[in-house]
């Protein structure tokens, strides 16, 4: 793990408000999947670091996939080739990764970013991937080549024609009968996956303030307690966790 | 050129250390040596393990944050065992934080910190809520911030620096107050009582409500308390509010802290408080000042 300068190769608006930042960092490949990286704001006025999961990992560039949803980001998504960024990571503990398993990523949202290192990694391992995307509208599926890549089948799901239901989540998931499943972007989806006897694996949100593991800001509640989102997580196995 | 100072009998090679809580011994030592700081500051310690508060426990606002951890710790016992130890291998002035939610406490701490090997001095939080008057803080009085400081002062012959909170009417008077409980050294300070709401959920962001603002936005309002307490105590101050840089950190030494604490800012910047000592080496070189205590309180008004 460690900061450094990093040059932004390109930084594309994939939707409203979706963008995909690529940045030189050869010294990110070790990053495991689920793992983040803090990106500096390089302004006073907006002093802490900004978590982003590592979206993708090709050759010597890192991508984040994010949502502008605030000041910090709102700043990222003006970023230009050419622009330095301080970046620092790999951070955190990913998600555990199986061979050969019928396994099924499960995002809301932007969610589906702390997914792609993942799927991309489960593939090579073997495992049978089946990628369960929900939106709320077609508009913003966030559903890219680089995730069609590793998913052995992909279905997506919105709010606007009810399919991102609830009900019927547990009814693909049911049919799919995984041994793991990987989710991200959503509380009612883990609450779903505490309920239902497969396996299952969450990358969770708090706010931060160093990303690690020494003031305890992002405390998340568990049943063994409050755990660090930075340091023991942010991947949990979703049994353990209490949302 | 000179950068050590002394503070209650402790040489400290240059004046810049980090703030409690903010910091970690293992999380920092990637980024920065700790032989090089002036001192290291432990995070405040209880005398049982304390989960702490709800999340969210911290906030951004404008030049600064909100946090509201509630001094989630493993104990006094832990601290003792466990990682205290952890600085021994360092040649850098170690201090350990001592909490408490009754003065009682604060002794029972203090005691069980005593049989720690290698602790050099001891700050007091007196920013905990005081259980058994209404749960405000013990250093938003006087007469609190006395006795805590006495109850530590009785049982050590240890450097006792006590850490005032800012949220008081007189910040002058509490720091007498803990001036004739027995302190050798104060710091200003900690703190802000603050809070943070979010109008589309209609709902406090902390999880605890209120917490404590602290970073760049809060140095103007320190640097005059500092400024305030170094011109009516005698012993030595350190300044903890807002260092950013070390221009930051040269504004409280020239009104008088002997020593400086940075806090949030380790946060987005691991090595901060090294780029900091450089920056005061890199100013003294420039003004011709050979040693930092003849700068230190130079401030012409
Ligand atoms: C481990 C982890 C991985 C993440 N990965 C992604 C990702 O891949 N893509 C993506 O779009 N978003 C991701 N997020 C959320 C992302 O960090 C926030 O959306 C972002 O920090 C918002 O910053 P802002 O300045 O635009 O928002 P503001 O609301 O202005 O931010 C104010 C403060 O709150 C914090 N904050 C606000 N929302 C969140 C949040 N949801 N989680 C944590 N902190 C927050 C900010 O970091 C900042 O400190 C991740 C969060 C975590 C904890
Ligand atoms: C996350 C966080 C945790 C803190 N924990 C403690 C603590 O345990 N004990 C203490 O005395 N001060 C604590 N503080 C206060 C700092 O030590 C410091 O005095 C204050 O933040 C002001 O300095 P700053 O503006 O550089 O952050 C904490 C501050 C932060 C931001
Ligand atoms: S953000 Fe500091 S401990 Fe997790």
């Amino acid at each position: 793990m460690k900061i450094s300068e990093s040059k932004v190769i390109y930084n594309k608006k994939i939707g409203p408000g979706y963008h995909v930042l690529g940045f030189e960092a050869g010294w990110l490949e070790e990053t495991e999947p689920g793992q983040f990286v803090m990106i500096s704001t390089n302004r006073l006025e907006m002093p802490l670091r900004r978590p982003f999961t590592v979206y993708r990992l090709n050759e010597k560039k890192a991508e984040i996939l994010y949502r502008v949803v605030g000041k910090g980001t709102m700043l990222f998504s003006q970023l230009e080739e050419g622009d330095m960024i301080n970046v620092m990571g790999p951070l955190g503990k990913g998600f555990p990764v199986f061979e050969d398993k019928t396994v099924v990523l499960l995002s809301r949202g932007v969610g589906i970013a702390s997914l792609g290192l993942l799927g991309e990694r489960l593939k090579k391992t073997g495992c049978r991937v089946f990628t369960v995307a929900s939106f709320s509208d077609r508009t913003r599926s966030l559903v890219d080549d680089y995730i069609k890549s590793f998913s052995d089948e992909l279905i997506t799901t919105f709010d606007e024609d009810g399919s991102s239901d609830v009900e019927n989540i547990r009814f693909i998931l049911d049919k799919i009968k995984p041994d793991v499943v990987y989710t991200c972007g959503s509380r009612r989806l883990i609450r779903l996956l505490q309920k239902l006897p497969y396996e299952a694996y969450v990358s969770l949100e708090e706010r931060m303030g160093c990303g690690l593991g020494a003031c305890l800001t992002c405390a998340v509640r568990t049943i063994n307690g409050y755990k660090r989102a930075c340091k023991d997580g942010p991947c949990f196995n979703v049994k353990e966790v209490i949302v | 050129m000179n950068l050590s100072v002394e503070i209650a009998g402790l040489k400290l090679k240059n004046p810049v250390m980090n703030a409690s809580g903010t910091f970690g011994l293992s999380e920092y030592a990637d980024f920065l040596d700790l032989n090089l700081l002036g001192a290291v500051v432990a995070k405040s310690v209880t005398l049982n393990p304390r989960e702490g508060n709800p999340p969210p426990r911290i906030v951004e606002t404008t030049c600064g944050a909100i946090n509201s951890v509630g001094i989630q710790n493993e104990g006094a016992e832990d601290f003792v065992k466990n990682k205290a130890p952890a600085m021994k291998k360092f040649d850098t002035v170690f201090i350990a934080s001592i909490a408490g939610l009754t003065v009682d406490e604060y002794a029972k701490v203090t005691d069980i910190l005593e049989r720690a090997e290698n602790i050099h001095a001891y700050e007091v939080n007196v920013s905990c809520p005081n259980i058994e008057a209404g749960g405000k803080a013990f250093g938003m009085y006087e007469r609190s911030t006395y006795e805590v400081v006495r109850a530590v002062r009785d049982r050590t012959k240890k450097p006792v620096i006590v850490k005032l909170s800012p949220n008081v009417t007189d910040i002058v008077a509490v720091a007498k107050a803990a001036v004739e409980g027995g302190a050798d050294a104060l710091t200003v300070a900690n703190t802000y009582l603050a809070m943070a709401v979010d109008i589309e959920t209609g709902r406090p962001i902390l999880g605890n409500v209120l917490g404590g603002f602290s970073g760049p936005a809060i140095k103007p309002i320190t640097l005059r308390m500092v400024y305030q307490v170094v011109n009516a105590v005698d012993i030595p101050v350190i300044a903890s509010g807002g260092i950013s840089c070390g221009r930051d950190a040269l504004e409280y030494l020239l009104v008088g802290a002997k020593a400086v604490q940075v806090g949030l800012m380790n946060f987005s910047r691991p090595d901060i408080m090294l780029c900091i000592i450089d920056e005061i080496k890199t100013f003294m070189e420039r003004k011709g000042i050979k040693d930092i205590n003849d700068y230190i309180g130079s401030l012409k008004i």
